[in-house]
């Protein structure tokens, strides 16, 4: 029935097609296309290449339901329709795609990490090459410009620390050169006008130095090698490809010249707007403080996973696994600490006006009880420590948090920081002090809980 | 200097790639952190070298003078900071790896394979 009523339905409107080309198509035509468009509906076209195929097609069933039983027939006699038959194509297609979808997840999802990586810089690679040559683009060099002796030294040096790490032996000395091409960095930095970046570079570096030797305790330091030398060829062939691709798009980035409007403005309202001399240190706790925020609680997360993958319960390290410390060290490790610590604090405080801040801050009293840990054992440090390393990350998002309210009591935007000045030759004081604490101490603890974790982790 | 250092750059990341690509978890670990203090030096770049003052504005001034650029130096710090948080999470990664399985190749870090594979008779997962 609901057919019958259709067909109905469209012969009754092909008799009439002015009705509905005027109520509904040209409405509907106008609303897709966004005007209007002459839309004209008629019965009879004239004779058309439409018309004269709809008659072949009309006259080929005709003659088809004439002629059925002998077509019939005579198709039966024919043996090779079986054999193509729809069913069968059917049947095969099933079973090859099963196949072949077996096969190719044997070869793409082979388990082997390396060939994965592999696979994506290879990518990378051919991506970018691609995209040089479709767009005809010739890479320009920057000139040379003056050259600093000292400074290229050091760079080369970094890039030697570099190749030495990853043709190293042992992990030992694959760490060690890691380590030279990151304290190569932090000088880079000093000698070109980042102070704040050197400050953090060299305290990582300290830190990691300290964090993976309790890592490389516990594994074996010399493994025979992963790769086979031919294997170690390809893989060496396509990084330097690879470095090869992004030396010449960053040399040819610097050609075009630096005109950030952002860095101009922070530069500008550093002082005016949020009573901060150095710049980086108001965009990182002010301009930006909700990227800091996000930051911040990432570290914290890290701290968290710390917690609950690694030994942080339990006694001391047994005497027997705890190394002979220097008498040295035995010695002066305590004062040395304490100067740590007390230096992290002043570098915090003056942080917003000199090189300095929350990062690199907590990271030098991190450093501090790093040096307690490797002098007088884990235990020791913790116990001087009285906290748990997760409190002081947990009082520190805190702090964090609460030093966007009194703006929002003010009527102002959540972190956008508030200064009082007492005057009577006391310091201004600012919300962005109590937030910058916050760093502090989520940096601090989240650096300890690694610290504390992977040693006694290691030592177990 | 820029030549130098976007050359300096590229290579570290060029062979820290190089020890990302190798089997040992260790040296997987130490290849990212070259990762990405190569990284670092190569986004440094991008804020162009030239003035070796630092972004302080000096005392009694109002604005910034001539001076490196400040924004790139926040974007720096922050990706220090992560760059070495997330090397150390993997060092925790790799110690709990060496713990559970007495190895530190990537190809026995595989309980997700030793799973099992997906069921094997055809149309079984319809």
């Amino acid at each position: 029935m609901p057919p019958l009523l259709l067909s109905l339905a469209g012969l009754v409107i092909s008799l009439q097609p002015e009705w509905i080309t005027r109520v509904a198509l040209r409405p509907a035509v106008a609303a897709v296309y966004g005007r209007a468009v002459d839309v004209d509906i008629a019965i009879w076209h004239g004779v058309t290449p439409m018309l004269l195929l709809s008659i072949v097609v009309v006259s080929v069933g005709v003659l088809i339901v004439r002629f059925w039983q002998p077509i019939h027939v005579r198709l039966r006699r024919i043996g090779w329709i079986d054999a193509v038959a729809l069913e069968r194509l059917w049947d095969w297609s099933l079973r090859d795609t099963v196949v072949t979808s077996r096969r190719l997840t044997g070869w793409i999802q082979h388990g082997d990490l390396r060939r994965y990586l592999w696979l994506v810089i290879a990518m990378m690679v051919a991506l970018v090459a691609w995209s040089v040559v479709a767009s005809g683009a010739v890479p320009r060099l920057p000139p040379v410009g003056e050259v600093r002796i000292g400074l290229a030294l050091v760079a080369l040096v970094g890039l030697g620390g570099a190749i030495a790490a990853s043709r190293a032996r042992t992990l030992l000395s694959a760490m060690i050169a890691t380590g030279l091409t990151g304290f190569a960095t932090a000088i880079t930095f000093m000698g070109n006008g980042a102070p704040d970046l050197a400050l953090t570079q060299f305290t990582v570096e300290a830190l990691i130095v300290v964090l993976l030797t309790a890592l490389l305790l516990a594994v074996p330091l010399a493994s025979p090698s992963t790769r086979a030398a031919g294997l170690r060829r390809v893989d060496a062939l396509i990084c330097t490809i690879f470095a090869a691709a992004l030396f010449l798009a960053f040399a040819d980035m610097t050609v075009i010249g630096h005109q950030s409007a952002a860095s101009a403005f922070y530069g500008r309202m550093s002082y005016i707007a949020a009573q901060g001399h150095n710049v980086v240190n108001v965009i990182l706790v002010d301009f930006r403080a909700f990227d800091t925020l996000g930051e911040t609680m990432v570290i914290a997360m890290a701290a968290v996973l710390a917690r609950s993958l690694l030994m942080s319960r339990g006694g001391d390290v047994p005497a027997h696994l705890s190394q002979p410390v220097h008498f040295s060290l035995h010695v002066t490790g305590r004062w040395l600490a304490g100067l740590l610590l007390l230096a992290s604090v002043v570098i915090l405080w003056r942080g917003h006006d000199q090189p300095g801040g929350g990062f690199v801050g907590g990271l030098v009293a991190a450093l501090a009880f790093a040096l307690l840990a490797l002098a007088y054992g884990v235990g020791s440090a913790e116990r001087s420590l009285r906290v748990n390393p997760l409190t002081l990350v947990g009082a520190g998002i805190l702090l964090t948090v609460l030093s966007g309210m009194p703006a929002l009591l003010a009527g102002q935007p959540f972190l956008t920081h508030l200064w009082w000045q007492p005057g009577w030759g006391l310091p201004k004081l600012g919300t962005t002090l109590v937030f910058d604490i916050g760093v502090y101490l989520v940096v601090w603890g989240a650096v300890l809980a690694f610290l504390f974790g992977l040693q006694r982790e290691a030592a177990r | 200097m820029t030549l130098l250092y976007a050359f300096v750059g590229a290579g570290v990341v060029g062979c820290g790639l190089y020890m990302i690509l190798s089997r040992n978890l260790v040296r997987m670990l130490l290849g990212f952190s070259l990762l990405a203090t190569g990284a670092n030096l190569l986004l440094f770049l991008a804020g162009r070298v030239g003035s070796q003052q630092p972004p302080i504005i000096v005392e009694g001034e109002q604005r910034l003078g001539d001076a490196a650029d400040p924004l790139i130096q926040a974007l720096i710090l922050t990706a220090i900071v992560i760059g070495f948080a997330l090397t150390v999470v993997m060092a925790t990664l790799v110690l709990r790896a060496w713990r559970q399985s007495g190895s530190i190749r990537a190809e026995d870090a595989n309980a997700a394979e030793a799973m099992g594979a997906p069921p094997k008779k055809p149309g079984n997962t319809a």
